[in-house]
C-alpha cells in the first residue's frame, strides 16, 4: 500500500480507538459498551496488520474481537435485566 | 456528576503523562538486541520460515505453557461458575435457517483453523488463532442444534490429553537435551515442508487443540446453564 | 484509463455509497425493523460491489475475492434472520401498519432466545 495512506489509515485509526476508549467510559448501556470494545479490537487488529504483524492480527481478530465480544454479550443476556 | 468529573480527572493525568513521554519516542529503522539475534539466527536454529511462531513456541515457550496455564484457570473459573449459578434463560430451538447454515459453515471455518494451526511453522497463523476458530466452528454446530451436542463431553478428556502432550513434549528435551522444550530433540528437517521445524508443528497443535477445547467449554457451559424461566 | 479501471473505480464508488447510506440508515431509522433491513440488505449488496470493484482493478485477487462474496452472501442474511427472530422473540413492539405476521402463532414453548 502507499505509505502515505497507510500512515493515514493508521493515525485515523489510532484516534478513533482512543476516542472509543474514552467514550466507553462514560456509556451508561452496558450493549453499547461490548460493542465499543469489540470495535476498539477491530481497530487495533487493522493496525497490526498495517505493522506487517499478521500472526497478531489473526489473533487479536479472532480473540479481541468475536470470542471477547461474544463472552461478553452472552454473559449480559445471562445477567438478565441486572446490570 | 462527581463521578464523571474525577473519570476526567484521571484521563488528563493520564493524557499529560502519555504526551510527556512523546518526545523521549524514536523511530527505528532497524532491529536490536535480541530482535536482531532471533531474526539472524532463527531460521537455522529452529527451521520454522514464520520467525513469529519461533519465537512464541521454540524460544519463548515457557512463557506459553504459562498463557496456555493462564488460560485453563481462567476457562476452569468460568465454567466453574457457570454449573454453581445457573442464569438466565435455557436454550432456544434454532429455526430452519439458522439450522441449515450450520450444517454447512463449520466445515470450512474448520479447515482455515486446521491449516493455521498445522501450518505455522510456515505461514501466518498458530495454536492461539487457530484453536479459537475451531472454537466458533463448535459454537455454530451448538447454534444449529437444539441440545448441546453429544462430542462436548469428550471435551475436558481433550483438553487434559493436549495439556499432557505440550507438558511432555517439553519434558523430552529435558531429558535428552537438557533443556525444557527444547526444539532439537527430533531433527528440524528441511524448511518450508510441513514435517519440519523440530516440535513447533507437535506444540502449536497442542496449543490449538486446548484452545479449542477450552472455549468450546466454555461455550458448552453457557449453553448449559440456565433454563429455569 | 482502461475500461475495466473505470468500472472497477465506479462499483467501487457505488458500494462505498450504499454502504454510507447503510450506516446512515441504522442511525437514523425509526424501529429495530427499519434498521435491519438497512444493515442486513444494504451491508450484502455494498460490500459485494465494493469486492466486485477491487475485483476489476486487481485481477489476481478474484479468487479470494469470490471467495470473501460466497461467504458474505452464506452469512450476513443469515445472521440478519436469525436477528430479526431474536428481537421477535424478545420485545412486543410490532410496527403500526403490520398487515401479516408468520412468526405470531409460533408454538409458544419454544420460547425464550437464550444466544
Amino acid at each position: 500500500m502507499n505509505p502515505s495512506l497507510a500512515s493515514a489509515l493508521a493515525v485515523f485509526l489510532g484516534g478513533m480507538m482512543l476516542a472509543a476508549s474514552v467514550v466507553v467510559l462514560f456509556v451508561r448501556d452496558l450493549l453499547s459498551a461490548i460493542i465499543i470494545t469489540g470495535m476498539i479490537s477491530l481497530s487495533a487488529s487493522v493496525l497490526f496488520l498495517l505493522m506487517d504483524a499478521t500472526d497478531v492480527a489473526i489473533t487479536e481478530a479472532s480473540i479481541g474481537a468475536v470470542l471477547a465480544t461474544l463472552i461478553f454479550l452472552w454473559g449480559k443476556g445471562k445477567m438478565g435485566g441486572r446490570e | 456528576m462527581i463521578r464523571t468529573l474525577f473519570v476526567l480527572l484521571v484521563l488528563l493525568v493520564l493524557a499529560a503523562a502519555a504526551t510527556s513521554v512523546i518526545p523521549h519516542l524514536k523511530m527505528r529503522t532497524e532491529l536490536d538486541g535480541a530482535g536482531l539475534e532471533y531474526a539472524r539466527r532463527g531460521l537455522e536454529d529452529t527451521g520454522s520460515i514464520n520467525l513469529v511462531t519461533a519465537v512464541i513456541v521454540a524460544y519463548r515457550g515457557l512463557d506459553t505453557l504459562g498463557e496456555v496455564v493462564v488460560l485453563f484457570s481462567a476457562a476452569t473459573s468460568v465454567m466453574l461458575i457457570l454449573s454453581l449459578f445457573p442464569l438466565g434463560r435455557g436454550p432456544t430451538d434454532p429455526s430452519f435457517i439458522v439450522a441449515h447454515t450450520a450444517r454447512v459453515l463449520p466445515a470450512p471455518i474448520m479447515l482455515l483453523a486446521v491449516y493455521f494451526t498445522t501450518h505455522s511453522h510456515l505461514s501466518p497463523g498458530g495454536g492461539f488463532p487457530g484453536g479459537t476458530i475451531m472454537a466458533s466452528a463448535f459454537l455454530l454446530v451448538m447454534l444449529g442444534s437444539s441440545s448441546t451436542p453429544a462430542g462436548s463431553k469428550i471435551l475436558p478428556a481433550l483438553e487434559a490429553l493436549s495439556g499432557t502432550t505440550f507438558g511432555l513434549l517439553g519434558l523430552w528435551g529435558t531429558m535428552t537435551l537438557g533443556q525444557f522444550l527444547n526444539n532439537r530433540v527430533i531433527g528440524i528437517g528441511n524448511p518450508g515442508y510441513l514435517v519440519s521445524a523440530g516440535i513447533i508443528p507437535l506444540v502449536s497443535l497442542a496449543i490449538g487443540v486446548k484452545v479449542a477445547s477450552e472455549f468450546s467449554g466454555i461455550f458448552a457451559a453457557f449453553r448449559k446453564s440456565g433454563g429455569n424461566r | 484509463m482502461s475500461a475495466p479501471a473505470v468500472a472497477g473505480h465506479v462499483l467501487m464508488i457505488l458500494g462505498g455509497m450504499i454502504l454510507f447510506t447503510s450506516g446512515l440508515g441504522v442511525l437514523r431509522m425509526p424501529d429495530v425493523w427499519n434498521r435491519l433491513h438497512a444493515g442486513t440488505k444494504a451491508t450484502t449488496l455494498g460490500s459485494m460491489l465494493f469486492l466486485a470493484g477491487a475485483g476489476c482493478l486487481r485481477p489476481g485477487w478474484i479468487p479470494k475475492l469470490l471467495l470473501i462474496i460466497f461467504f458474505i452472501l452464506l452469512t450476513n442474511p443469515v445472521s440478519g434472520h436469525a436477528l430479526a427472530r431474536a428481537v421477535h422473540i424478545l420485545r412486543e413492539e410490532r410496527p403500526d401498519n403490520l398487515l401479516r405476521d408468520d412468526l405470531e402463532n409460533r408454538n409458544e414453548e419454544d420460547e425464550g432466545g437464550g444466544k
